[in-house]
């Protein structure tokens, strides 16, 4: 049933939201998890007299601000987000995020980890704010791809009127990223595809990309020694004379030790200096070595029902600027989760990529808790005339 | 009623892919863990388990000394440094080397190529230094994480050479070279324990596991019968008879007669066991139990003895000494060396140790009966003593003695045996008539004061009955009062005891001028309680060599002490101190 004018859009409260409510909830979970599993895996870590400079402290102040935001930002409606309105703010959000991209390589600001510029930090020493811009760019081009989609003047078939520039664009996203985040670009590609396709473009574009893609990739792949090892990890994680085989094979350990049922929370071997990245892109091992076969498959649960529940708020979305946005950003959140445990249990070679809600780092605990808020928002809204909106609204007190 | 928007096949897609994935990655985790259970699990152990060896420390060995004990061979704690390369940065290396050295007393350009060429190493121990106490605390303090202090333990022997070839050595690496270090490893040998501990990957400790530890286990201490004092004497007395007459060796035993208990035995030259590798080989055996010689006269009482407890001959038996020159039908020529003596009696000939009086009490025996008397006293045979590499000596088969064997083996001739084989036999002739084994380990304790092995007295057999023995202690009585082995007569004590000089006979020949003196001797003869043996291999001829001259008068050095020392109570009164009587026939030598 389309818009009428006498039907307009209202918003319900979340109380009577199940839907809402069980986003909000199962991302909390995650978030609740990830304090926990931060706080283990960095265990062997002597704490620091700057409770700043602790990672877990960090992860704690995070998770509050981000269940702050998820429970503030809700409240705006995603029609603001809306392409016809006169402030264009997906435009903006994307113009900010690209001109912050490009800041990681301004000498002062960016910061780098091995050689690797992600971060940006300021303020006073150990009080400085870390943030990883690439993060909030890959949601605001999903934001922006999604409501430029959806404006009432686009021709969704039209190959050079929108999927080239909605390809050119993902393509301009990676451009401050691909030099130091590899894994990163992957994700902001993948994104922007994923975006298009459940906006509507004929598949067949998509498919079209996939050659010319798969070339690309084989060519960034073999251009680079340490690409072509990580590659190799995969194959054999088990082969000492591979760096980057290290890490895949220390989660493998992680994980096997683990066993079906674990070692105990907090008393897992492989987090002790063994595996280097275990608050962030292998942060899945430690669930997998301290709870075992049967906390990893309650992490996975936990996913699935995250996504389960991201796929209906996308399919009952009352307008199409809605479902794009809740399933796009649904998607993109439910495909990095994917590909980290992919990574974890090697089925993946190693790139750099964080689990949503639970790996340690603000910038992407709050850019996902402000994600969940707009498909929150969406689940929310509601067409006044739909008989159980209509019945809804006459229980809730005014 | 819900709007209905196009395209919902895309989200189903693409979300039922996700999910499809999430299930398969629960698979993969399922299968990651059924399949790889064991093999990962000891990779993952391998690589977080470190162990460090906890040294254990090597048994004692103690010398019984007046009512205590004295330390022969012992194990010190010693610190050595190690270094830790991995710890020093590469632009400190030349600095740190500087300060390493100046700690440990160094050469810097030695500890730095130590750091060079061992860069990423963590231990590298540096057991060539000695440190001293001061560097030691000095090291602890200095606070250099590219060096520490760890400890090893070191085998020492405080009381240097004394007993040394009983005791032996061990190797710098702690493996016994000989001796009772060799002999009683197996009780004396540490087993270093293991400390295994959790670590990470930067091979910190994270906690240690106390199940998969072991705590070292300290060898057993060796309490000896040898006594440190009696052992000294021996040694002194066979130094000063080599000083003297510089043999080839000389070697000694004394024996408790009564229980087997060897209380000294000695080999010289000796050597310092705690610089063993300086020594030659021959320094390092223990000669008393690994060389066998032609004994010569000191085996005649033996024979004599045994013919006389067969009964075939009696101490009063009486044999004409053909006036010092014999010859046995096909056995060649026997002499007495320049005496002439006429018909003797038994006792006569052993106490003026007539080759002539033996040979025909061998002819009176026969082959057969006198092997049975070797057999009897377990000459040729092993004592079973618990020192490394005992000979048997040698004794021929039977079948293999002829003519020329009948007269001479009666004298010591055409055999060979250890010293300690001439100690028990003459133990059995002065302690009653009974072979013992010899007993060098007393007592063997463990590390938590347990007794794990009490010696005691073992009889091989009984070999004469106590009235020979006796008989027997009697007439060699008479060789140190009266014979030719006056140099062993005690001022306080009864004694006796048998001279012996043998030639020394050497691939198939005799080789001219080289002797074996020997000297056995006993007391107090009342009641025997110890006996000596001191046997000088090839003395320099011209400043003497009969048993009598070379051993006889170091053998009542050891006598006259440790009779003393054992406050044992004299059986001689102080007026019977005799000269000799003129107006006798000269003292006849061996």
């Amino acid at each position: 049933m389309a818009r009428t004018p006498d039907n307009k859009l209202c918003r319900i409260p979340l109380a009577h939201n199940p839907l809402g409510q069980g986003l909000m909830l199962a991302s909390l979970a995650l978030l609740a998890l990830g304090v926990v599993l931060v706080f283990s895996a960095l265990a062997s870590v002597s704490s620091s007299a700057v409770w700043y400079a602790r990672t877990d402290v960090r992860q704690a102040i995070f998770a509050a601000v981000a269940l702050l935001a998820m429970l503030v930002l809700w409240k705006f409606d995603y029609h603001r987000l809306q392409f016809d309105r006169r402030l264009r703010l997906p435009a903006v959000l994307l113009g900010l995020a690209l001109v912050t991209a490009f800041l990681v390589y301004v000498p002062g600001i960016g910061h780098a980890v091995e050689g690797r510029y992600r971060w940006i930090r300021v303020g006073p020493s150990q009080y400085q704010i870390q943030f990883q811009p690439s993060e909030v760019l890959r949601l605001a081009l999903v934001i922006f791809l999604a409501s430029w989609l959806t404006r009432p003047s686009c021709n969704l078939r039209s190959f050079w009127r929108t999927f080239v520039p909605g390809v050119g664009l993902t393509m301009m996203c990676i451009v401050p990223v691909i030099k130091d985040d590899f894994g990163m670009s992957l994700l902001i590609i993948l994104s922007g595809l994923v975006t298009l396709l459940l906006a509507g473009v004929p598949w067949y574009y998509l498919a079209s990309l996939i050659p010319p893609g798969a070339a690309a990739f084989y060519v960034m792949v073999i251009s680079k020694a340490d690409r072509l090892n990580r590659m190799m990890a995969l194959v054999n994680p088990w082969d000492m004379n591979n760096p980057s085989a290290y890490q895949p094979r220390q989660s493998l350990l992680a994980i096997i030790n683990g066993g079906w049922t674990g070692t105990g929370l907090g008393s897992g071997l492989l987090k002790q200096g063994y595996l280097p990245e275990r608050t962030t892109d292998f942060i899945f091992a430690i669930p997998c070595e301290e709870l075992g076969f049967v906390g990893a498959l309650l992490l996975l649960g936990l996913i699935l029902m995250w996504i389960y529940q991201a796929r209906k708020a996308a399919v009952t979305a009352p307008d199409q600027l809605g479902r794009v946005l809740a399933g796009s950003l649904g998607a993109v959140i439910a495909m990095q989760m994917v590909m980290h445990v992919s990574v974890a249990s090697v089925a993946l070679p190693p790139t750099g990529m964080s689990l949503p809600f639970v790996s340690a780092g603000g910038t992407s605990l709050v850019v996902m808790a402000g994600a969940v808020a707009i498909m929150v928002s969406v689940t929310a809204s509601r067409y006044a005339k739909d008989a159980a909106t209509e019945e809804l609204l006459a229980a809730a007190p005014a | 009623m819900k709007p209905s928007l196009p395209g919902k096949w895309r989200y189903d897609a693409v979300f039922g892919l996700l999910f499809l994935c999430v299930l398969a990655l629960g698979g993969r985790l399922y299968v990651l863990i059924r399949q790889n259970i064991d093999p990962a699990r000891q990779a993952a152990q391998r690589q977080q388990i470190m162990t460090a060896p906890l040294p254990a420390k090597i048994g004692n060995i103690y010398a019984r000394t007046y009512q205590r004990y004295t330390l022969l061979a012992g194990s010190r704690q010693k610190a050595f440094c190690y270094l830790d390369p991995a710890m020093v940065a590469d632009d400190r290396l030349a600095d740190t080397a500087i300060e390493v050295a100046r700690l440990i007393g160094g050469d810097p350009r030695e500890i730095q190529a130590v750091f060079l060429q061992r860069r990423t190493a963590r231990y590298v121990p540096l057991r060539q230094y000695d440190l001293t106490n001061e560097q030691v605390d000095a090291v602890r303090k200095s606070r250099l994480r590219s060096i520490g202090i760890d400890y090893d333990w070191e085998r020492e022997y405080p009381s240097g050479n004394l007993a040394a070839a009983v005791l032996g050595f061990r190797l710098r690496d702690g493996l016994p070279g000989g001796g009772l270090e060799l002999s009683q490893q197996r009780h004396l040998k540490a087993q270093n324990g293991q400390r295994t501990v959790l670590a990470d990957a930067r091979r910190r400790a994270i906690y240690a596991m106390v199940e998969q530890s072991r705590p070292p286990r300290d060898g057993d201490s060796v309490f000896l019968t040898v006594d440190a004092n009696i052992q000294r004497y021996l040694e002194d007395a066979i130094a000063e008879s080599l000083a003297k007459y510089e043999p080839h060796w000389g070697a000694g035993v004394v024996l408790d007669v009564n229980t087997g208990e060897i209380l000294a035995m000695h080999s010289a030259p000796s050597f310092n066991p705690n610089d063993f590798d300086t020594a030659r080989a021959d320094q390092r055996t223990n000669r008393a139990v690994t060389v066998p010689f032609e004994p010569g006269s000191i085996f005649k009482t033996i024979i004599a003895a045994g013919a006389v407890q067969t009964g075939d001959v009696s101490w009063e038996s009486k044999y004409f000494c053909e006036n010092g020159l014999y010859l046995p039908p096909r056995g060649g020529k026997v002499s007495d060396h320049g005496n002439r003596y006429g018909v003797m009696t038994v006792a006569d000939i052993i106490r003026v140790s007539s080759n002539i009086g033996m040979a025909k009490i061998g002819a009176t025996m026969g082959n057969a009966r006198l092997y049975a008397i070797l057999q009897r006293f377990g000459i040729g045979q092993r004592t079973g003593i618990d020192l490394p590499g005992e000979s048997p000596g040698m004794v021929r088969p039977l079948r293999n003695w002829d003519t020329y064997s009948t007269p001479r083996v009666p004298f010591g001739q055409e055999v060979s045996t250890t010293a300690i084989q001439m100690t028990m036999a003459y133990a059995a002739l002065s302690n009653g008539g009974l072979l013992l084994k010899p007993r060098i380990v007393d007592r063997i304790v463990d590390a938590d004061g347990q007794v794990v092995y009490q010696g005691k007295t073992q009889v091989v057999r009984r070999v004469l009955n106590p009235a020979v023995a006796a008989q027997t202690v009697g007439v060699m009585q008479q060789v140190v009062e009266d014979g030719t082995g006056k140099a062993c007569r005690l001022s306080r004590w009864t004694s006796f005891g048998k001279t012996g000089t043998a030639q020394i006979f050497q691939n198939g020949q005799l080789l001219d001028g080289a002797y074996t003196g020997s000297f056995i001797g006993g007391a107090p003869a009342s009641r025997p309680r110890i006996l000596c043996l001191i046997s000088i291999y090839r003395p320099v001829r011209s400043k003497g060599y009969y048993g009598g001259t070379v051993a006889a008068p170091y053998v009542k050095q050891v006598l006259e002490k440790t009779l003393a020392y054992l406050d044992v109570p004299p059986d001689r009164a102080a007026t019977l101190v005799t000269r000799d009587q003129p107006g006798r026939a000269r003292t006849p030598r061996d």
